[in-house]
């Protein structure tokens, strides 16, 4: 039996396999690590990081909803610092792939960051434009075009690390936005993030979520990134990392078939822990199957 | 490395309006599994509903190797674990979490539980037997009193209604409790309101006194920051614990009550 090449090249980087974990779903690894060797995936995306350590949101931050959950979480997180200091050398210990998803007020806190991790060990930058649980940045920056390119660039000139930009589906046209962020410099785009949303106690008459409003995902939002992936993938040249929804390797298999380079796995993490692992070996099943020698050449076979 | 576990059912049966008793054959872990910790549980065949959902330990058969988890039908999860019967098979993470702090050197404890937060203390009353206390607070109908009174001689049963024992909250035994006695400790599980009145009266006697809290969890390990509870660390600065990876037992003086 022949053996499919799993590899994908993306934003400059040689990925082992186009899985990975989906930033504010993984943590930084630990927890994960005592279910399987990190070692197996294309790359573990730990926590959004800001500069300054954050308290997160208030609770309720989490509730199921019909196929998928919200999420309020707020980007808790120890600071970049505690990250490169406490969190990052162990990751490293291993030959694990690690990218840093990382949010900021302002510009310049963006660009701060990606200085302190520049001399790092961490193989590429997610910029996270697109967060809807905080009041600063985040999202602010993911709506508007020219502040996407705007921060895109500033980024980019703070480092030569390859710079992958997170996409918000909160907005008019994805395509806009995704070719801001590759006008920018961004090397990769990676969508999409949670959509905006609400749930209600109608007892209580109070909403769930502490912070009112939360981010969707999982199954329910699965279409939408589908659809998101291939607009984009079919109108810019720009690696694009599929991520939304995604709970099995029949759901990986669409988003790579609709020109997805490389897919991350968010909410299924927490239904099974092995999701990604079983994701990475159907993929390869069914590249194998279907006659494709390499997961390269499944990217956008996409019949018409 | 952990997995999650294929766990055969081997009784499910309502043991009072709409409280199930669940037991499972768990070899592997019934060994392992200390009282307070929790279980993540697949509620459903195919995908949905989405995610685990928590349950506490209630007690371990450790001769046949059984585990039993105690659970109130609240919604599609819980519905779904109501209708498994003999033979099915669940999937089941953990134990997981951080149960009580048991130890040796505790004369005498206290345990005070309310509604469907007695069900963890039952594994707690094995293990402290005779030096136990137990208080037992329901709205109506109680449960579980067979399982408590055989581990522990000495159980207390307060209904809001009067039906069963006291008629009122079990807080107010309790109180009663620590006016003749003085437990080495107080562990506690139950709604919010009576935890934070049991964290007060054990503030009060100066009884340390861990508590079971209670959040809506997703992933059950510590990952993912959504079952968050707000607590304070040794210089009394305030933050946010997981639920699911620090607690679910806390110390009640590390809890922020009015959040």
């Amino acid at each position: 039996m022949s053996k499919v090449d799993l590899g994908v090249n993306i934003a400059g980087l040689k990925l082992k396999n186009p899985v990975m974990t989906a930033s504010g779903t993984f943590g930084f690894g630990e927890e994960y690590g005592e279910f399987y060797d990190l070692e197996r995936l294309g790359a573990v995306v730990v926590k959004g990081l800001t500069l300054k350590p954050r308290v997160g949101n208030p609770p309720p931050r989490t509730v199921e909803t019909p196929a998928g959950m919200l999420n309020s979480v707020g980007l808790q997180n120890p600071g970049v610092d505690y990250f490169l200091e406490k969190e990052l050398p162990r990751l490293l210990e291993k030959e694990i792939c690690v990218i840093a998803n990382i949010s900021g007020a302002n510009v310049d806190e963006y660009c701060t960051i990606m200085e302190r991790l520049e001399p790092s060990g961490v193989a590429a930058v997610e910029l996270n434009l697109s967060c809807p649980n905080v009041k600063e940045g985040g999202i602010a920056f993911g709506l508007n075009p020219n502040s996407v390119y705007d921060v895109t660039r500033r980024v980019k000139e703070c480092g030569d690390k390859p710079v992958i930009v997170k996409l918000s589906p909160n907005v008019t046209d994805i395509v806009e936005i995704a070719r801001a962020a590759k006008e920018g410099g961004g090397d990769a785009v990676s969508l999409i993030n949670t959509l905006l949303a609400m749930e209600i106690d109608i007892w209580s008459r109070k909403p769930v979520l502490g912070n009112v409003y939360g981010g969707l995902s999982g199954p329910a939002v699965k279409p939408v990134a589908l659809r998101m992936v291939h607009q984009v993938a079919g109108a810019l040249d720009i690696p694009v990392i599929g991520i939304g929804g995604i709970l099995d390797w029949q759901d990986a298999v669409q988003f790579l078939l609709a020109g997805a380079k490389a897919v991350a796995i968010g909410t299924a993490n927490f239904v099974n822990p092995l999701a990604p692992i079983e994701i990475i070996e159907g993929i390869e099943e069914y590249a194998r199957q279907q006659g494709f020698l390499a997961v390269e050449d499944m990217v956008g076979a996409l019949q018409q | 490395m952990k997995k999650p576990n294929k766990l055969s059912v081997i009784e499910n049966k309502p043991i009072a309006r709409g409280v199930y008793s669940l037991k499972l054959y768990a070899p592997g872990l019934y060994e392992k599994v200390l009282p307070g910790q929790f279980f993540h549980i697949r509620c459903g065949g195919d995908k949905f509903p989405l995610l685990r959902r928590p349950i506490s330990l209630s007690y371990t058969q450790k001769e046949e190797g059984f585990i039993v988890l105690v659970y109130r039908v609240t919604g599609q999860g819980t519905e779904f674990l109501s209708s498994l019967r003999l033979g099915d098979l669940l999937d089941v993470l953990g134990p997981l979490g951080n149960g009580f702090e048991v130890k040796a050197d505790h004369q005498r404890v206290a345990l005070v539980g309310g509604g469907i937060g007695i069900a963890p203390l039952v594994e707690l009353a094995g293990v402290y037997r005779q030096r136990a206390a137990v208080f037992a607070g329901f709205m109506d109908e109680t449960f579980l009193m067979e399982e408590l009174q055989q581990r522990s001689p000495d159980v207390s049963i307060a209904t809001e209604d009067g039906r069963t024992g006291y008629r009122g909250f079990v807080t107010d035994l309790l109180m009663q409790h620590l006016k003749e006695q003085r437990p080495s400790i107080i562990f506690a599980c139950g709604p919010r309101q009576m935890l934070k009145r049991v964290a007060q009266i054990a503030g009060d006697n100066s009884v340390s006194c861990q508590v079971s809290l209670e959040q809506r969890m997703a992933c059950g390990v510590g990952a993912c920051l959504g079952c968050s509870c707000a607590v304070k660390d040794r210089d009394g600065a305030r933050k946010y614990a997981r639920v699911c990876k620090d607690g679910p037992v806390f110390w009640s003086e590390e809890v922020c009550w009015d959040e």
